[in-house]
């Protein structure tokens, strides 16, 4: 679909395309609400490769939220991804600047946020996840992340993985669970 | 429950994932917090699930992240190639273009042909039958042949000459002067004289056919000075030759009236083409009647109630004609069914 068309489509239209779980949408907002967001990274010391990063960045978020269902519309959704984009952005330049003035003490925190130890281990920690999920293997890894990503209800992930009923994935859950446990203690 | 809280509440798996999850009432958060801040054991527990989830999370999002690269990946060339047909819209202009310029080229150069013979043809009319149209055609072809000016000029010249030729020969010079004049304006006369238009004559009660010409008059400069001299001059003009004649009805020859009016009467497109006429042309109208010939002469402006005259008609060829009226001398070329029309006549007596 060309970039065009999505200026026909309504907001509601969109987000309920990004419910049914479309990622082609995503690939649609992307392209609409670049040219915004790499102005604004410009204007702000980033880079082109920024502007990329941060926008896919704001676009996963905005799916994240939108299946949940914690997603409040209050605004339009290029006013939402650029208003994302913002923050993350000021958040990594403060992080940046973190990084340079704890040189001397790691552990010393700036307005009241993490320490940049404490976000290096949340880092290594969120890696040493991903490297299990990846031998965990199907369908607990899928599971796990309809679950905790996507907060998806049993109900749904019963149907979506094809278990019989709600129970049975709640069941399944708790043994992926135990699985992927095991395995974080292993790496 | 506050039994459980003692008993290290982070036991319960459902209950510790909960509350990472944010899925617990503010009382029971605040009740599980209120033990959190004195067992080692149960932050521990709670900071592992935290971790977990994190973990999840982040994987979620990053997988999320790499599945939109490879989509916006395989998009962009698809971007270029589908999106942006220039070439083809390109092509198709510059093909209209060039039949569009053709097209105006070749009416340009219609045009040029036809004015450069001096010609100004109307379209046939609809009403004209395809064996019209074809002779009409075969009449243009002709009427690209006119001589050059320079013709033109001379056998002007051998006009005035033989009008000074011995009296004698006077009435058969002025003849042939005007078939030749209406031979040379021909081409426009004969085309002109193709169009017919058929009328309904109330009085005979049947459909009549009418046929436009245009003829070319000369006139006969000795009748002409007699009538326009005063009686002093009369008398040292030089007498009109005996052989200038009157010419009567003959038996053989079909009857001719001639009616003249003026230019204003007639129809806009007719006074158009007579503008670009010479000043000896006349457009004329004419309707065969049971009997003969009218002709209806159009030229000048007198105000002057139609007047019938009757006129002698001269076959000189087979489409050539001469209307006797007084001193003039009038040449017409006839379309070939007005011809095919005489000869019948002709036959017929």
């Amino acid at each position: 679909m060309s970039p065009s068309l999505s200026l026909v489509q309504s907001d509601e239209r969109i987000l309920q395309r990004i419910r049914d779980g479309d990622e082609e949408t995503l690939v649609l907002l992307y392209r609409v609400n670049r040219r915004a967001v790499e102005a604004f990274i410009g204007r702000n010391s980033g880079t082109s490769d920024d502007a990329d990063d941060l926008l896919q960045e704001a676009l996963v978020v905005l799916w994240e939220r939108v299946r949940s269902g914690r997603f409040e519309q209050r605004a339009q959704l290029s006013t939402f991804l650029y208003a994302t984009v913002k923050n993350l952005w000021f958040r990594r330049l403060a992080r940046k600047k973190r990084e340079i003035a704890t040189e001397l003490d790691p552990e010393q925190t700036w307005d009241g946020q993490q320490s940049a130890l404490e976000d290096l281990v949340d880092d290594e920690a969120a890696a040493r996840v991903q490297r299990a999920l990846r031998v965990i293997g199907e369908p607990c890894r899928s599971l796990l992340l309809l679950f905790y990503w996507e907060e998806r209800s049993m109900e749904e992930i019963a149907a979506a993985l094809g278990f019989a009923n709600a129970d049975t994935a709640k069941a399944k859950k708790y043994q992926c669970k135990k699985m992927l446990e095991k395995l974080l203690k292993e790496i | 429950m506050s039994e459980t809280v003692n008993k290290h509440w982070t036991r319960d798996a459902d209950l510790l994932e909960r509350f990472v999850l944010h899925r617990v009432d503010e009382v029971e958060r605040t009740r599980l917090e209120t033990h959190l801040m004195m067992c080692e054991e149960c932050q521990s527990a709670v900071k592992n699930e935290q971790m977990l989830v994190l973990g999840l999370k982040r994987a979620g999002q990053e997988e999320m992240k790499a599945r939109l690269r490879e989509r916006l990946a395989a998009a962009e060339p698809q971007k270029i190639t589908v999106h942006v047909p220039w070439m083809r819209i390109a092509s198709v202009a510059a093909v209209v273009v060039i039949l569009v310029g053709l097209g105006i080229y070749n009416r340009w150069f219609e045009k040029e042909q036809l004015s450069t013979s001096e010609q100004l043809i109307e379209p046939p009319r609809e009403r004209d039958t395809s064996a019209e149209r074809r002779q009409i055609e075969g009449q243009r072809d002709e009427a690209r042949n006119v001589p050059r000016a320079s013709e033109l000029q001379r056998r002007d010249q051998a006009l005035r000459q033989s009008r000074e030729s011995p009296a004698g020969e006077h009435d058969v010079g002025l003849q042939r002067d005007a078939v030749e004049a209406m031979k040379l304006q021909a081409p426009a006369a004969a085309i002109a004289g193709a169009e017919k238009e058929d009328t309904f004559d109330a009085a005979e009660g049947v459909a009549r056919q009418q046929f436009w010409v245009e003829g070319t008059v000369v006139t006969d400069p000795h009748k002409q000075m007699a009538a326009e001299s005063t009686p002093s001059m009369v008398q040292k003009a030089k007498p009109v030759s005996p052989t200038v004649r009157v010419e009567t009805q003959s038996a053989s020859s079909p009857t001719v009236t001639v009616v003249e009016r003026s230019l204003d009467q007639l129809p806009p497109l007719r006074q158009q083409r007579q503008r670009a006429l010479a000043k000896q042309q006349v457009q004329t109208l004419v309707e065969p009647y049971e009997v003969g010939y009218r002709f209806v002469l159009y030229r000048g402006s007198s105000q002057k109630g139609e007047v019938e005259q009757t006129a002698v008609l001269r076959k000189i060829s087979e489409d050539s004609v001469v209307v006797i009226l007084g001193n003039e001398q009038i040449g017409y070329r006839l379309p070939p069914m007005l011809s095919r029309h005489l000869q019948q006549r002709s036959k017929e007596r």
